[in-house]
């Protein structure tokens, strides 16, 4: 049994409009659209603010999800985020000398 | 299905002030037919110097390429008729005025058929040391990575 919506458009006049900004796939429309499909997903959850030791955010690696990153000596750094898992923290003490051997990626300095 | 009489409504504006347009935005003055408009964003704020830190991969979070949950039913068999007339076929708008449009935003006078849209955001933020944090010595580690050397960094650049 079909549903019927019966929409009659009369008159739409408007003043003036003002807006600061319109962003990240927004669409501000004046006229009409048929059909309008708009997804948005947005992670920042507690455990996605890291406090304490530096480590990089993981490089392109087909075997391992980013998430976590382990340092050489075993320590998980940085919680899995997607799966909620509890946050992990490294417990030994920051040496900077890690974070400059280790964090230099290879040719990625600067802008692409 | 959308039954529409034959008069369309046409877009009347008076004038349009536009400061910014930036970053894959459109501004369009007509009619089309589909905008797919997708944006991934990756803001990492750490107290690093993004050099020492390292860049950051998308296709690293399944965020940005796990499917949307679709509708369960599709808009042909949800079986609704919308039948739309039009007796006045403009529509008016004085005066328009936005600062910026960013990202993948669209400005479309007209009339579409199709919209889709599609945003994903992920956010970190990262800091040396806790913000209850009195000792000291947690802040002078936290200033050593602040500070730290790059090394060769203009002869690594490309």
């Amino acid at each position: 049994m079909a549903m019927n919506v019966h929409v009659t458009n009369h008159v739409l006049s408007v003043g003036c409009v003002e807006i600061l900004g319109v962003a990240a796939s927004s669409l501000f429309q004046i006229g009409d659209t048929d059909s309008m499909v708009m997804y948005s997903i947005f992670d920042t959850p507690p455990e996605a603010i890291i406090v304490g030791p530096f480590a990089p955010l993981p490089e392109p690696d087909n075997n391992t999800e980013a998430g976590v990153i382990q340092n050489p000596g075993g320590q998980t750094i940085v919680p899995v985020i997607e799966e909620s898992e509890s946050l992990q923290s490294s417990s030994g003490a920051l040496t900077p000398s890690n974070n400059v051997n280790r964090a230099i990626p290879s040719s990625r300095g600067g802008a692409r | 299905m959308i039954d529409s009489d034959a008069s369309i409504r046409t877009a009347y504006i008076g004038s349009v002030e536009l400061i910014s347009i930036g970053l894959s935005s459109v501004v369009q003055f007509g009619d089309t037919g589909r905008i797919h408009s997708r944006t991934k964003v990756l803001a990492v704020q750490r107290q690093l110097d993004h050099r020492v830190g390292g860049e950051v991969e998308f296709d690293r979070y399944p965020l940005f390429y796990k499917p949307f949950a679709q509708l369960k039913e599709s808009a042909d068999a949800a079986d609704v008729r919308t039948i739309r007339t039009n007796p006045t076929p403009g529509i008016q708008v004085g005066s328009v005025s936005v600062i910026a449009y960013s990202s993948a935003a669209v400005m479309l006078t007209g009339n579409a058929v199709e919209a889709e849209l599609e945003t994903r955001l992920k956010h970190f933020r990262q800091f040396a040391y806790a913000l209850s944090a009195t000792s000291a010595s947690e802040e002078a580690i936290s200033e050593l990575i602040v500070n730290a050397e790059v090394p060769g960094s203009e002869a690594e650049s490309t």
